[in-house]
């Protein structure tokens, strides 16, 4: 650990009110889920320090309001930021049309160079408790139609669950690898990011021990 | 606050997003400063108004004064006349000066000097005797109130008007006598009242204890103890007993200090409700809650869908949350609001103050406070935009600024946004940033004094935290120094003032807050939201535009400039348009559509309303309109997408979509009349001349061509050799409008008539199955064009080449057209006939490829005019603005006759071409028509070179001087012509 180098990463949370932003993120730095947690008001900020191979990356993390009329103050939040989730809720048809929207919105305004990363969480909404396995019409948004949405627009995707902590913390490692290493907050010069190399492999088995021994929770 | 108030009023319009201005508070009523002044319901009238001096007493008060008297007495008889021993000071009944009102329901009173030590608002029902106190010098009244206030008033004035206030008073307090009874019964649920019965100090009878609050059942957050409600509640007992009570009671220094302790929390609702004004709000509307709720009872909407998400997450943590009945009540209350104003519907935040105030208040009490809350004291926090709460964060960030320099220097060096900190605050009180027996106290204060409160902690939190903040470099850290300090609030320090005294950090806080910031008045707030008003404003409207825009689906036929210009239509009307009923609404009624549309075509005119019109218009906004039947904007653009394609045969295909009611592919016959009608109606600006279609500007075009063309030639014949920059298109050129408008006109008005014969021609009997159906479908137009039906062909071909073909139409055609009307045999045409139809129509044909679409003025920003001028100029515009044309039609003239053009052919080409592009002056352009007048006699279709003096030039200069008036056909037609050069000529620059 003698040269880790540390590295700031401002990142925004979008999308429609009640997917579970705040759930992913409280998963996220503390380990931790509520059932009935309250909504964010403007928006929340948390910290997260992790470390990413030889480096260590420090999370900033702006929960927005995800209510309709909030949406005007995002800019102020996604102002500089260096990533951004943008979260819907695999059974909402009508929080992905949102995530489009968020998606559009961050192209058009936001830093031209962040990292975006498409989460479709309550995955285990969709799980049989007993069978543990999809139940039929649980999902209302199905995976392809995420993974084109990602595909199309050039963006990490995962489906998630903060309640089972399902893909969490991977997401924020995914994004953490594609920070360059010499990003900070304020520097927002043009460095490309080796795209290919950080493909998801959403079929892969997921180990959450692995990745949270990297974290600093 | 009459900044605020100016707000209130039209809180929550769209409108004010779009137009700052109309947020421009009008200057408020005396009325509505007096409503304002004492919290009292809106639409209170001042009925008479006096300077009084009064003084307040109440069987308490004279009860203590006599027994400290008694008591002083019986001292000195004890101790002699010359006792050392000072006596106790005697109470005393002071009086006060001020104005003195009478309003419809209420009267009310302020000292002059100092407001904080005695105001009242007593509601007229209350007072029990009214009587005048008879002295030789003055008018006095006195006033015994339900409650045992007793007020006399001395009125300071002519003789006159006090006896003319007496009367108005008597007047309106047997008014008032019906009203005794309900009012009686509503105190009887007041805990106010309740107390003072329980200790037996009340008038009333009080069997049932009140309802109330959450806290009640759930019990109330915080340590009663620590609180000292015990002992809070026995001051406000005293209080009440000697100062009066919810509807009559005396404001004085007492009371504020009591609240500024807290509240206790028994009494913490009603004493809200008391501060804030909305005690008087639910008397005297005391069935609406209940009856908005069964009224909307099993009602969808936005709103409620998202309270529904939120219900859960409400003070979660608080165990009524976690129950049935907790969730209930918040929904009930959430959901009655929503319907109550649905401008605001319902805003995250509303959920957590609403539960908050739940657990003090009944549903009903809460209902009523929300109510003033939006509308008086934080007005615009949680409407659709936040308008209210996005311009007090620019207000605390120039308080800080402003009252903390040093803070705020190093805020703007570091770029923290202290609106991203604040924020929440603002929105929610401090109730998800404080714990919640600190929020609650913020909430009492902010009841009494307004939203200058929040300003008034949220400067203490920064000022006591400075040392803390300059250390940040960004916001998150602000954010951490916060969350760390608003945890420790409970934790004890030295006192501010006596270092040796030992407090909580809330009560430094609370210290600072209301003694050193007590400066920020709310004049100064008020000062500053309108300083940033606009800014906010203009904000909003950028964003609201983006983000509208942004999420509007994709369009082909527009550009997103295009879509722009339509949204600032859209919205100007709606917001500006006084004819407009729903004005602020974001979707749009038929009457607003139909102002709309008259602005964005030439051929609907809002103030001149026909049937014609506002048959294809209703036509139009169905088709325009979402399922259930509402237009907004995005199904405006759809349809307006739809319908302007350039493509003439999808143009086509949607127009005749329109008449498609059944979406069967069968235009019906009542259809077919429909339509034929509305192509007569949307043509009109052509039919009747006023606009020029293709086919007559490329005849103008061709005449203007074949003119140079001669006026070469004969140039050339009498051998008059003329310099390249001397050689110009003909300077005197006329030509007669009404002839091309005439035969314009016949084109129009013969295609309209054949249309309906052509419809009727190929309609085809519903009930005959066997015939092979024309409608290749829609996609299949092109199949149709290659391959159609033999007897379309013909008949095709004909009406190309023969548009009279009205006359020559057989007798088994004639046959066919009767049988197509007969009721009893009901037919129907297809999509495809009818834009074979179209297709084998010149006119419509042009109509349908250019005009139609054109029409709609999508390119026009909404700052230019669209007026009739326009309309005007447009006739001329096509072929007069792009002299190019021309130059290309002489020179393919010029072409054919190559032979027998002389040498200079290229220059006079050359600059045939560009001589619509120079312009000649006046003097010049007379004295070449001079010159070239003796060889000119011609009279065609096109017009006349004229004399001299009737010289004009169409083409370049336009006549000034008095001669050529006599030729024009009026004033009007010279307006018109110079209104052409002109922008001829701004053109040309451009």
């Amino acid at each position: 650990m003698s040269h880790t180098k540390q590295t700031s990463v401002k990142l925004v949370l979008l999308g429609e009110a009640a997917v579970g932003k705040s759930s992913l993120v409280l998963r996220f730095v503390s380990n931790d889920f509520q059932e009935n947690k309250e909504p964010t008001i403007g928006a929340a900020f948390l910290t997260q320090r992790c470390t990413i191979g030889s480096k260590t990356i420090k999370f900033e993390i702006w929960d927005t309001a995800g209510q309709e009329r909030f949406a005007n103050l995002a800019p102020l939040y996604y102002r500089n930021a260096q990533a951004a989730l943008v979260v819907y809720d695999i059974t909402k048809p009508a929080s992905f049309i949102k995530a489009r929207r968020w998606v559009n919105e961050l192209r058009e305004n936001a830093n031209k160079n962040i990292i975006i990363a498409l989460v479709a969480n309550k995955y285990d909404l969709v799980l049989s408790e007993e069978s543990g396995e999809e139940v039929d019409g649980a999902r209302k948004v199905s995976i392809e139609e995420g993974q084109n949405l990602a595909d199309e627009e050039g963006l990490l995707f995962f489906e998630t669950s903060a309640k089972t902590s399902y893909n969490v913390n991977e997401v924020f490692m995914a994004i953490g690898e594609k920070i360059p290493d010499n990003a900070n907050k304020n520097n927002n010069a043009d460095t490309s990011v080796n795209s290919g190399t950080n493909r998801i492999d959403l079929n892969s088995p997921v180990d959450p021990n692995v990745n949270s021994q990297n974290c600093a929770c | 606050m009459s900044f605020l108030r100016g707000i209130a009023t039209i809180a929550n319009k769209a409108s004010q997003i779009f137009d700052p201005s109309l947020a421009q508070s009008k200057k408020p009523t005396k009325d509505e400063l007096l409503c304002l002044e004492f919290n009292l319901p809106e639409g209170e009238k001042i009925i008479d108004q006096m300077s009084a001096e009064v003084v307040i007493t109440t069987k308490f008060t004279r009860a203590k004064i006599a027994a400290i008297k008694a008591q002083q007495q019986q001292q000195q008889n004890q101790q002699g006349a010359f006792s050392s021993l000072p006596s106790p000071a005697l109470p005393e009944v002071e009086p006060f000066n001020g104005k003195f009102t009478l309003t419809s329901n209420f009267i009310t009173f302020k000292d002059g000097y100092d407001s904080m030590t005695c105001s009242f608002v007593i509601e007229l029902p209350t007072v029990q005797k009214i009587q005048r106190v008879h002295r030789s010098y003055d008018f006095a009244i006195m006033l015994l109130t339900t409650n045992d206030l007793e007020i006399t008033v001395q009125f300071i004035g002519l003789k006159s008007q006090c006896e003319r206030f007496g009367q108005n008073l008597v007047k309106a307090l047997k008014g008032s006598l019906d009203e005794v009874e309900k009012i009686t019964e509503f105190q009887c649920n007041l805990y106010s009242e309740y107390l003072l019965y329980k200790n037996h100090s009340s008038n009333f009878e009080i069997t049932v204890p009140p309802s109330g609050g959450l806290g009640l059942v759930f019990k109330f957050p915080g340590n009663t103890h620590k609180l000292n409600d015990r002992l809070k509640m026995k001051k406000w007992f005293d209080l009440f007993r000697e100062n009066g009570r919810n509807f009559a009671l005396v404001k004085n220094v007492i009371f504020y200090k009591l609240v500024s302790y807290g509240l206790p929390n028994k009494l913490r609702g009603e004493l809200w409700e008391t501060c804030c004004g909305s005690l008087f709000l639910r008397y005297q509307n005391s069935e609406e809650y209940n009856t908005i709720l069964v009224e909307h009872n099993g009602e969808k909407s936005v709103a409620i869908e998202e309270i529904e998400k939120d219900l859960n997450r409400s003070l979660p943590e608080y165990p009524a949350y976690q129950n049935e009945e907790g969730i209930n009540r918040l929904r009930r209350v959430l959901t009655a609001y929503s319907w109550k104003n649905p401008d605001i519907g319902y805003c995250q935040a509303m959920n957590i103050v609403t539960a908050a105030l739940l657990i003090y208040m009944s549903e009903e009490q809460v209902f009523w406070v929300l109510n003033v809350l939006c509308d008086k004291i934080i007005p615009g926090y949680y409407s659709k935009t936040m308008y209210g709460v996005l311009l007090d964060q620019k207000v605390i960030e120039g308080l800080v600024r402003k009252s903390l320099p040093l803070i705020g220097e190093h805020f703007e060096k570091h770029d923290i946004q202290l609106s991203i900190v604040s924020l929440p605050w603002f929105l929610s009180f401090f109730l998800n940033t404080m714990p919640l027996v600190y929020a609650f106290r913020v909430i009492d204060m902010m009841f009494l004094h307004g939203s200058r409160v929040l300003f008034q902690v949220a400067l203490a939190v920064i000022r006591v935290n400075g040392a803390a903040l300059l250390k940040c470099e960004d916001d998150g850290e602000c954010i951490a120094v916060f969350k760390e300090y608003f945890s420790s609030l409970d934790e004890s320090e030295p006192s501010l003032l006596n270092r040796d005294r030992i407090r909580t950090r809330f009560d430094n806080l609370w210290e600072i807050a209301f003694r050193e910031f007590i400066v920020i008045g709310d004049n100064e707030i008020e000062q500053m939201r309108n300083r940033y008003k606009n800014e906010v404003f203009q904000g909003i409207e950028t964003f609201v535009k983006r983000t509208e825009l942004r999420n509007l689906p994709k369009t082909p036929n527009l550009t997103s400039e295009q879509v722009s210009n339509v949204y600032d239509r859209y919205y100007s009307v709606l917001n500006n348009d006084s004819q407009a009923p729903n004005k602020g609404s974001v979707t749009m009624d038929f009457d607003s559509f139909e102002v709309f549309m008259s602005r964005l075509v030439n051929w609907v005119n809002a103030s001149k309303k026909n049937s014609q019109q506002s048959k294809f218009l209703t036509r139009l906004y169905n088709a325009w309109s979402s399922e259930d039947g509402v237009m907004s904007l995005e199904t405006l653009i759809a349809g307006l997408n739809k319908l302007i394609d350039h493509d003439i045969m999808n143009s086509l295909s949607n127009f005749i979509a329109l008449y498609d009611d059944e979406h069967d592919g069968k235009i019906d016959r009542e259809s077919v009349l429909q339509l034929a009608e509305d192509l007569i109606f949307i043509t009109t600006p052509w039919r009747n001349g006023s606009v020029f279609d293709d086919i007559t500007n490329k005849t103008i075009e061709s005449e203007i061509a074949r003119k140079i063309y001669e006026r070469k030639l004969i140039l050339k014949e009498q051998g008059i050799e003329t310099p390249d920059d001397e050689i110009r298109l003909p300077s005197e050129v006329r030509f007669n409008e009404d002839k091309w408008k005439g035969k314009q006109q016949e084109r129009f008005l013969a295609s309209g008539s054949n249309f309906l014969k052509m419809a009727f021609k190929y309609a085809q009997p519903v009930e005959d199955p066997e015939k092979p159906l024309i409608d290749l479908g829609d996609d299949t137009t092109d199949k149709f064009a290659m391959e159609p039906p033999k007897s379309i062909e013909l008949s095709s071909r004909n009406s190309t080449q023969d548009s009279s073909v009205t006359t020559s139409s057989t007798s088994a055609e004639k046959d066919k057209y009767n049988a197509a009307l007969d009721p009893s045999h009901p037919t129907y045409i297809t999509p495809s006939t009818f834009r074979m139809i179209i297709l084998a129509d010149e006119t419509y044909e042009c109509f349908f490829h250019t005009q139609f679409w054109k029409s709609f003025q999508v390119d026009q920003k909404i700052d230019q005019d669209l007026g009739v001028v326009k309309n005007i100029r447009g006739m001329f515009n096509n072929f007069l603005a792009d002299g190019r044309r021309v130059a290309i039609e002489v020179r393919k003239r010029m072409d054919d006759a190559t032979k027998n053009i002389p040498d200079n052919a290229n220059n006079i080409i050359n600059n045939a071409m560009n001589g619509a592009g120079v312009n000649n002056n006046n003097g010049d352009g007379r004295s070449r028509a001079q010159t070239l007048s003796s060889n000119n006699d011609d009279d065609d279709d096109f017009g006349n070179f004229v004399t001299p003096a009737n010289a004009t030039d169409v083409l370049g200069d336009v006549p000034v001087g008095a001669d050529f008036t006599s030729v024009l056909h009026d004033k009007k037609e010279i307006e018109k012509e110079n209104e052409l050069a002109r922008q001829l000529n701004d053109t040309r620059l451009g």
